[in-house]
């Protein structure tokens, strides 16, 4: 390799804290090129074994760890040379079921109850929900929306779901990768393992990513139209004019409602309203029109309606009332 | 299509090298380095054949080098050995193992900085959003995330040359050598009120630290 000795001694003075800025500032560039990285960790090893802080017991520490797997052995677990063999055979006909299935799927086609194929999960007004698909993946369903999922997701090519409404996704990687695809209305959403939220009401389909990566496509189209690489990563397409919208926002606005809370900054009042509003199945109205002008920034409890209407009266000296709507999709 | 190819990415092998197998700490010369090589090439290997063996062969192996570079960003052993515990448990639960395009190596002492650093932050109320060890898999760190690490704990370790003598000590004791508080009383010969004033301002200086590091 070519690094020399003396990188190394200066990497060790580096740790240690005795470097002069100017020998700082040449550890920085030198550690600029990715390829140094090995090295840069195998020598801070090496100055770890060298002044150790404080010898763990690490015997004791290997038990405790083997301890904590082998109580969540659904995470994969140690296994003797027996349960190896169990594990082959399982595997063995593991393939042939799926190769059943498929047959069985194929031969059935089409005239298969929906019931059968695809599980629904439908939220009222003023409620969340937690669903925990096959596949270990999670989903948070906002209030008044749906999810359809593949009953059979573990045995297809691909994870697929579909939604309406708000929903937030924490899709888990499989072991060997296999697409997990959200449908709305207008776009679908293809991932791996991330986590994302999606909302489609007012016929405009949204993503805010938080985690990952995902491909965004349009539906109509069928065409890639986004990546969304990084956290706060923002799309949305609307139905009618198809038009497409990217750009970066705080996530932590859009994601704030799976824990019964609305965060706004800097938000039009008649959003929060509506907001509000299409969580409890209300159209909020407030006389003032003054008032409406007004931005509002906060967090607002989200479990009871009348308390949330309240503390915005309070705030602006004014009354705001609901009025039952009769669908808010 | 990029996603893909990303994702599907094998861990790529690394070049075969004649097989020296040591188990001997490889601290000091060059050839140690070069053991410690072609001891990730085993460890690679081990994995491929049992992933748990690999795993064991792996906590054994880095474990206490670990904990020596966690204990410098905390306040106790005790955290140092769960945030090391940590980083293994997700790295068997997660696969991670099986992801990896860095050294196992590379991918631990990363992941224990990045963890340590959290929980401080955390513990003293200044979380950033903080980087997952599902996102250290894909991409490397920029060297002035790497340089906050060493800055961080190097201002610990200042702050701890700082305090006053006795208080140091206490300290030290409490955390490097995991003595619980009666026991550092009863040695140094003091009240358990003093210890704990020796510590909280141990404690104290620590947070600053973490203010000024913090940009």
């Amino acid at each position: 390799m070519k690094h020399n000795q003396m990188e190394r001694a200066l990497l060790i003075r580096y740790f240690s804290g005795g470097v002069t800025p100017l020998e700082k500032s040449r550890v920085e560039n030198w550690l600029s090129d990715d390829v140094n990285l090995e090295y840069f960790y195998e020598v801070l090893e090496e100055w770890e074994r060298g002044s150790a802080q404080f010898i763990p017991d690490q015997t004791a520490a290997l038990d405790r760890f083997t301890q904590r797997i082998n109580q969540h052995p659904s995470e994969g677990k140690k296994k003797s040379s027996h349960d190896n063999n169990n594990r082959g055979f399982i595997h063995r006909w593991g393939l042939w079921l799926a190769v059943a299935s498929i047959l069985m799927l194929l031969m059935i086609g089409v005239g298969l109850k929906d019931s059968l194929m695809y599980e629904t999960y439908q939220t009222g007004y003023g409620m969340t929900q937690k669903v925990q698909l096959a596949d270990g993946s999670e989903v948070v369903l906002n209030a008044n929306s749906s999810l359809r999922v593949s009953r059979w997701m573990n045995w297809t090519a691909t994870r697929e779901a579909w939604v309406t409404g708000e929903a937030y996704f924490s899709v888990k990687r499989t072991p060997t990768p296999k697409k997990f695809i959200v449908y709305t209305a207008q776009l679908s959403v293809e991932v791996l393992g991330t986590k994302f939220n999606i909302k489609d009401r007012d016929n405009t389909a949204r993503v805010v990513l938080r985690e990952g990566k995902v491909k965004v496509a349009s539906r109509k189209e069928q065409k890639e139209v986004a990546v969304l690489a990084e956290e706060g990563d923002y799309a949305e397409m609307t139905d009618s004019s198809e038009v497409f919208v990217t750009k970066k926002v705080d996530p932590e606005l859009y994601t704030t409602w799976k824990e019964k809370q609305l965060k706004f900054v800097d938000a039009p009042l008649p959003k929060v309203l509506s907001e509000i509003g299409s969580y409890y199945g209300n159209h909020i109205i407030c006389r003032d029109s003054a008032t409406m002008q007004k931005q509002f920034t906060g967090t607002l409890p989200n479990d009871d309606l009348t308390i949330i209407l309240k503390t915005l009266g309070n705030i602006y000296r004014t009354e705001f009332l609901p009025q039952k709507a009769k669908s808010l999709k | 299509m990029a996603i893909e190819k990303e994702f599907s990415k094998n861990t790529a092998s690394l070049k075969k090298r004649s097989l020296a197998i040591d188990s001997e700490d490889t601290s000091g010369d060059r050839s140690g380095l070069v053991k410690s090589r072609d001891r990730e090439y085993f460890l690679r290997k081990a994995f491929r054949e049992d992933p748990w063996e690999g795993c064991t062969l792996i906590f054994k192996h880095y474990y206490s080098p670990l904990c020596s570079h966690a204990i410098r960003y905390v306040y106790s052993q005790a955290y140092a050995e769960d945030i090391v515990s940590e980083v293994f448990m997700e790295f068997w639960q997660k696969k991670h193992f099986e992801k990896i395009h860095t050294t196992y190596r590379t991918y631990l002492f990363q992941a224990v900085r990045n963890r340590a650093l959290n929980f401080v932050r955390k513990e003293f109320g200044r979380e950033l959003d903080p980087i997952t060890e599902g996102e250290l898999l894909g991409k490397s760190l920029s060297p002035e995330q790497i340089m906050v690490h060493e800055e961080f704990y190097q201002k610990v370790q200042e702050g701890i040359e700082q305090l006053p003598p006795k208080c140091k000590k206490v300290f030290l004791m409490s955390r490097n050598e995991g003595k619980p508080i009666k026991e550092i009383a009863a040695q140094q010969k003091i009240s358990v009120r003093t210890v704990e004033t020796h510590i909280s301002k141990a404690l104290k200086m620590m947070r600053e630290v973490l203010v000024q590091t913090n940009h």
